[in-house]
């Protein structure tokens, strides 16, 4: 006996709600984001264990003591440092600040910074492209700024660090897995071996 | 985004899609195409869902029983609204009221407006009666009812 499937009409409502988001960063986030719309990068030093923390927070969180208030202590990053891995970030996400989809893909990046700290962020080479394929560990490289008139004060006001391809390549130790840290310490607080 | 000192602002932008399922299309549909308001039967606790579950929430047994509702009933609950919160959700203005009806043949109440009435003039236990929009004006949706206005 054949059966007859009758196709079942289902109803379906789809829409997008725009929802505003406010949050205060805090009296030390805040003077962070405010220099990164000077074309600053903040980053405070622990008074006890010496480490470079940025963005700055009110403790350390390597020795849990608290951190000095600007400007005691606080350093603007130079922006120069090595490039340590990458990343070819093709299929996007989110954007975490809007919730839309963010289609133009990029080079994300860990760097070593000369200060001895680590920062992620974007290299400045479009992924796929023959640059893409030259990028080596070691590379120097630099960071870009957005102009003063399109910053609005959040991490994106840095364009990307571009790769300086005539300084000569810096050799960094063997990239150190988590278990064989010293106690109190990250991967992002170690100095790039020699 | 705007920037003032101590706040961040951005805008989310939050993208969703609600699928009625089974028991609640097949609702809606009935108040598109036939005018009509349909609830599911459970033959064991002998309850009538307005609008309709599949599953019933007592006895965890699987429904398919449908019956019509009548659209007359009585106005269990309602409170009046005079503050907007958000101009999608709230397109006609405030005051306006809203209740919880129990109509007759039903033994849940159904959410909807509650108007042709002043407002104050509300009285729980009166009895209501449901205003359908015209038939071109109908798709598929729980506002195919404009609202519940009292029967004089």
């Amino acid at each position: 006996m054949a059966q007859e499937e009758k196709a079942v009409e289902l109803i379906t409502v789809s829409h997008s709600l725009r929802i505003t988001h406010r949050v205060r960063p805090g009296p030390y986030a805040t003077i962070y984001f405010d220099g990164l719309k000077e074309g600053k990068v903040w980053a405070v030093r622990c008074p006890s264990c010496k480490g470079l923390k940025t963005p700055p927070t009110v403790a350390c969180k390597v020795c849990h003591r608290a951190l000095p208030e600007f400007p005691q202590g606080w350093e603007a990053l130079s922006g120069k440092g090595y490039l340590e891995a990458w990343y070819d970030v093709v299929e996007t996400s989110r954007s975490p600040e809007t919730g839309e989809l963010q289609t133009s893909p990029y080079m994300a990046a860990n760097f070593w910074l000369d200060e001895g700290i680590q920062f992620q962020h974007a290299v400045g080479v479009a992924p796929g492209s023959e640059e893409a394929k030259k990028l080596k560990r070691g590379m120097r490289v630099q960071i870009v700024w957005y102009p003063p008139e399109e910053r609005t004060g959040r991490i994106s006001d840095i364009k990307y660090f571009k790769v300086l391809w005539d300084e000569p390549i810096r050799k960094l130790g063997p990239a150190i897995a988590p278990n064989d840290l010293p106690v109190g310490k990250t991967i992002w607080d170690l100095p790039p071996l020699d | 985004m705007q920037h003032r000192p101590g706040i961040i602002e951005t805008q989310w932008k939050v993208e969703y899609s609600n699928c009625a399922g089974l028991a609640g299309s097949k609702f809606l549909i009935e108040l598109r195409d036939n005018q009509r308001i349909m609830g599911l039967k459970c033959g064991k606790c002998s309850i009538v869902y307005v609008p309709p579950k599949s599953v019933c929430p007592k006895c965890y047994s699987q429904l398919d029983e449908w019956v019509e509702v009548s659209d007359k009933g009585t106005l269990m609950t309602y409170t009046v609204v005079d503050y907007i919160y958000s101009d999608f959700y709230q397109p006609w203005g405030i005051p306006y009221a809203i209740g919880i009806i129990q109509l007759d043949g039903a033994g849940t109440g159904l959410c909807h407006f509650v108007d042709e009435v002043d407002p104050s003039k509300l009285k729980v236990g009166m009895k209501v009666q449901a205003v359908f929009k015209e038939k071109e004006q109908r798709e598929a949706s729980i506002l195919d009812i404009k609202c519940f206005k009292p029967i004089s």
